[in-house]
């Protein structure tokens, strides 16, 4: 008998909180005796976050009587995403987004995901290791922020078309940029349950290096 | 690389990530791997920080059978039985 998956993963828009297709999608995974986990990012930028549609959100999470993972602004240390490579603000909003989660939704577990640092700040402002500026520390009256720290990375990066390395998979872990250590520093540091949130391998015929090559 | 190399190089990744010997004694705290089981679109930075996008194919082998193999050590404990 195979073994069945215990998360499933939702990429959502925090302005598209309301729409019920999200809650049969995770109804669905936990009639399957699964998690849902959604990735719950503000593409209309920091600024834009609602509160109520939060509070919406939360509120639905509830209802679902199970463990939800919500990562709020994954890979935040990325500049690419609107959220992304504002340490301040986003741990500002993390803190607000944390802070509603927790005190509607005990069920909920809130998830700190930045990109694995190599390469980091990827042509943004390097405001530091590429990890800490971005964790939003402190507790309020609901308890600390973070429920989980997790980490986002693939085999290579996408300017790389090299095979698979050994040992990279621990390496990036315990020794990234900077010599920072992320289980040691915020999983073992900060006495939290970890996630590698995303990971994969991928062709390296399709690495931009080669079409580089072929567009010259 | 064609079909088979391809899914040997992912395989190789997943040996890497499922090695629940590793995850037992290196990172004890690590308690859930998401794999992107997806096939997309992404927009590529180039180094002059410009950009296009390239279909990106981080599936799983279907044809293989190392990904099964891997998670049904124990240590995995996958979802509840329904």
């Amino acid at each position: 008998m195979s073994k069945s998956h215990a998360i499933f993963v939702r990429y959502i828009d925090i302005g598209e909180s309301e729409d019920q297709v999200h809650w049969n999608w995770a109804n669905e995974v936990k009639q399957n005796g699964s998690m849902p986990m959604f990735v719950y990012d503000p593409w209309g930028g920091l600024d834009s976050i609602n509160t109520s549609k939060i509070e919406y959100f939360a509120a639905k999470s509830k209802e679902l009587n199970t463990t939800v993972f919500i990562v709020f602004g994954h890979e935040m240390n990325l500049r690419y995403y609107p959220w992304g490579n504002q340490p301040d603000k986003y741990k500002e909003k993390f803190r607000l987004v944390a802070d509603i989660f927790h005190r509607i939704a005990p069920n909920v577990k809130i998830v700190w995901v930045p990109n694995q640092n190599w390469g980091y700040p990827w042509g943004g402002v390097d405001y530091g290791d590429g990890y800490s500026e971005f964790y939003p520390d402190g507790m309020s009256a609901y308890g600390e922020y973070v429920d989980w720290v997790g980490l986002n990375f693939y085999d290579k990066d996408w300017d790389e078309n090299n095979l698979v390395t050994s040992g990279f998979f621990l390496s990036n872990i315990k020794s990234g940029q900077d010599n920072t250590d992320f289980y040691q520093k915020f999983a073992v540091g900060k006495n939290k349950p970890m996630m590698i949130a995303e990971t994969g391998a991928f062709d390296p015929n399709k690495d931009p290096t080669s079409m580089d090559n072929e567009i010259r | 690389m064609n079909e088979i190399e391809q899914a040997e190089n992912k395989d190789d990744w997943l040996g890497q990530v499922y090695n629940a010997s590793i995850l037992k004694t290196e990172l004890p705290r690590l308690n859930a791997i998401v794999y992107f089981h997806v096939s997309k679109t992404e927009s590529i930075d180039t180094q002059s920080h410009s950009f296009y996008d390239i279909v990106v194919d981080y599936r799983i082998p279907g044809f293989t059978n190392v990904y099964k193999n891997l998670i049904s050590d124990p240590y995995f404990i996958g979802g509840e039985e329904v």
